[in-house]
């Protein structure tokens, strides 16, 4: 169970997590969503003490940071350093094999079993440099996998890449939870939490709703946490059958594409 | 026929200490340089190096000072300068809102200005000379062991902190989260490149040093996608350049180690239109 309680946290002057409190169960499934600049990132990077909290605190119960496996965004990475495959995936390894050990027999085949859960078994002697977004997201997922971590952090995990790979990695994510891991992803695409996320907490700086993905991806609470365009499809009709009303039933949120069309029609 | 080309390419290196003492110093170099250099280039730091090469000279200048031209005092002085400023520039950076590269230029510029100042205010031009373009053909039995001593540790340290500094490279915020190894292997590679460059003074010069480090790197670059092979690559074409840069300096009666680093760059020039790993005119082939 990892209990956030009262947290603050700020960049300097500038505030960037305010009274933020939840519990999130063992086995959860959770998508943090809101708007550019809302904190999703630094609420996970403080779950990792990555960062230095103002005040409040974060209880990871039995669990300590080694139980943590963290998915960083695609763009923090180096991608023409000259590596491949395997000895990128095979840092997954880390918390055994640390800066000395050897590559066991054991940890070899852990790595296979990895790669081959997201499909890059060809592609294990490749140069990282030479693999395409979606390889790449498969090789970060893989080596998340090999850290056989209880709680996965992911940032943006599904950010750049197509239906097919999403939905591969979203079968990886559901057997981790399947095995009782907690999984907490941010996640941009709206619709794609709708679909696959049971759990959702919405943060624009502060928490303004969490619980049941149905019950916080409502047209009161978008708006709230500042996406704008949904009150703007309001007025049009769009997403709620209620003109001109703000509404709090769930809401049917077509796909990222979709959305850019409508915004288009409506300019 | 053999006879010449043994009185030409061999004989030098065989009749004479100076010749022997001066390519084990640069081989001895290489073997610990080359490694640095390539994580230097890799982590886009090649600047950085070549301004911790010029920060070193102040404390190289005192201990000139204290000593003259002793191997120990001005090791000793030159680690500590280099350290010093590796470690304020970093300080600034964080601490104030000048960039990191700005920063280590200025108090390399200023290190550089000192040093230059320190020594020909006590010294002769020999001396300034001597400490800015090394002597490799004067290279004594203290400076070889010195060199020899310090590229032991590095190349010992480089292999304990490989995997940390890979990581460090490549994934520096996952690393964050998997170890608290990411200070230690960033302060300790800044380390690495300032014994280094200390080691590389006593033979190539404070100017020069950094051309072992960094242009075998770059030459590597363009012959293995591999970090292994970048390793190998690099190593060879540093000693190779310093067999011919000695072979020139023999022959022709030029300054050593700007022959060795004119060698290395005839080699980089060279792998950057033939290099198989983007040279321009593998590029052209490939694009016809």
């Amino acid at each position: 169970m990892i209990k956030i309680n009262n947290l603050n946290v700020y960049y300097q002057n500038d505030i960037a997590l305010s009274n933020i409190s939840t519990t999130l169960d063992d086995g959860d499934l959770v998508a943090i969503v809101g708007p550019n600049g809302a904190g999703k990132s630094t609420l996970l990077k403080s779950i990792m003490q990555q960062i230095t909290i103002k005040s409040g605190s974060i209880d990871l119960g039995d669990l300590s940071l080694k139980h943590i496996a963290y998915l960083p965004q695609s763009s923090q990475i180096d991608h023409t350093f000259p590596i491949t495959v395997t000895e990128f995936v095979s840092a997954g390894a880390w918390q055994r094999t640390r800066f000395w050990r050897a590559f066991s027999r054991q940890e070899q085949r852990l790595l296979q079993q990895a790669l081959a859960k997201v499909n890059l078994v060809d592609m294990a002697e490749r140069q990282i440099s030479q693999l395409s977004g979606g390889q790449f997201q498969r090789m970060l997922f893989a080596r998340m996998l090999l850290q056989d971590a209880k709680i996965l952090l992911l940032d943006e995990p599904f950010s750049a890449i197509d239906a097919q790979t999403t939905a591969l990695l979203m079968t990886v994510i559901n057997e981790c939870q399947q095995q009782g891991k907690t999984i907490i992803a941010v996640i941009h695409d709206l619709a794609l939490v709708q679909r696959y996320f049971p759990s959702t907490l919405l943060v624009a700086t502060e928490l303004i709703a969490s619980g049941k993905t149905k019950d916080v991806l409502t047209q009161v609470n978008l708006v709230n946490a500042g996406y704008q365009h949904f009150s703007h499809c309001a007025i049009h009709n769009v997403f709620s059958n209620e003109l001109n009303n703000l509404s709090n039933k769930p809401l049917n949120i077509p796909a990222k594409n979709d959305i850019i069309n409508i915004e288009k029609q409506t300019s | 026929m053999s006879a010449h080309l043994y009185e030409l390419f061999i004989a030098p290196f065989a009749d004479f200490v100076f010749m022997q003492r001066a390519l084990w110093g640069i081989i001895v170099l290489s073997i610990s340089a080359t490694p640095v250099g390539v994580f230097l280039t890799l982590r886009r730091m090649s600047l950085t190096g070549d301004a911790m090469a010029h920060a070193i000279l102040p404390g190289a200048a005192i201990g000139f000072l204290i000593s003259g031209l002793s191997v120990t005092a001005m090791t000793i002085g030159g680690i500590v300068a280099g350290c010093v400023v590796a470690v304020l520039a970093g300080i600034v950076a964080r601490h104030s809102k000048a960039e990191e590269d700005s920063s280590l230029a200025a108090f390399y510029l200023l290190s550089l200005a000192v040093g230059v100042l320190i020594i020909s205010a006590n010294g002769s031009n020999v001396d300034l000379l001597h400490v800015l373009f090394g002597s490799t053909l004067a290279l004594n039995n203290d400076a070889l062991i010195l060199i020899t001593i310090i590229a032991t540790i590095s190349t010992l340290a480089l292999a304990l902190l490989y995997r940390p500094l890979v990581l460090e490279c490549v994934d520096p915020h996952f690393f964050k989260t998997v170890s608290k190894l990411s200070s230690v292997a960033h302060y300790g590679f800044l380390l690495l490149v300032v014994l280094n460059l200390v080691a590389g003074f006593q033979a190539l010069g404070t100017l020069m040093a950094v051309g072992l480090m960094i242009l075998p790197a770059a030459i590597a670059r363009f012959w293995s996608n591999h970090l292994g092979g970048m390793l190998i690559v690099a190593f060879i074409s540093a000693v190779l350049s310093g067999y011919f840069g000695l072979f020139l300096s023999y022959h022709a009666s030029l300054a050593t180690s700007p022959a060795i680093v004119l060698v290395l760059g005839l080699l980089y020039i060279a792998s950057l239109l033939f290099g198989r790993q983007g040279g321009l005119l593998f590029k052209n082939n490939n694009s016809l």
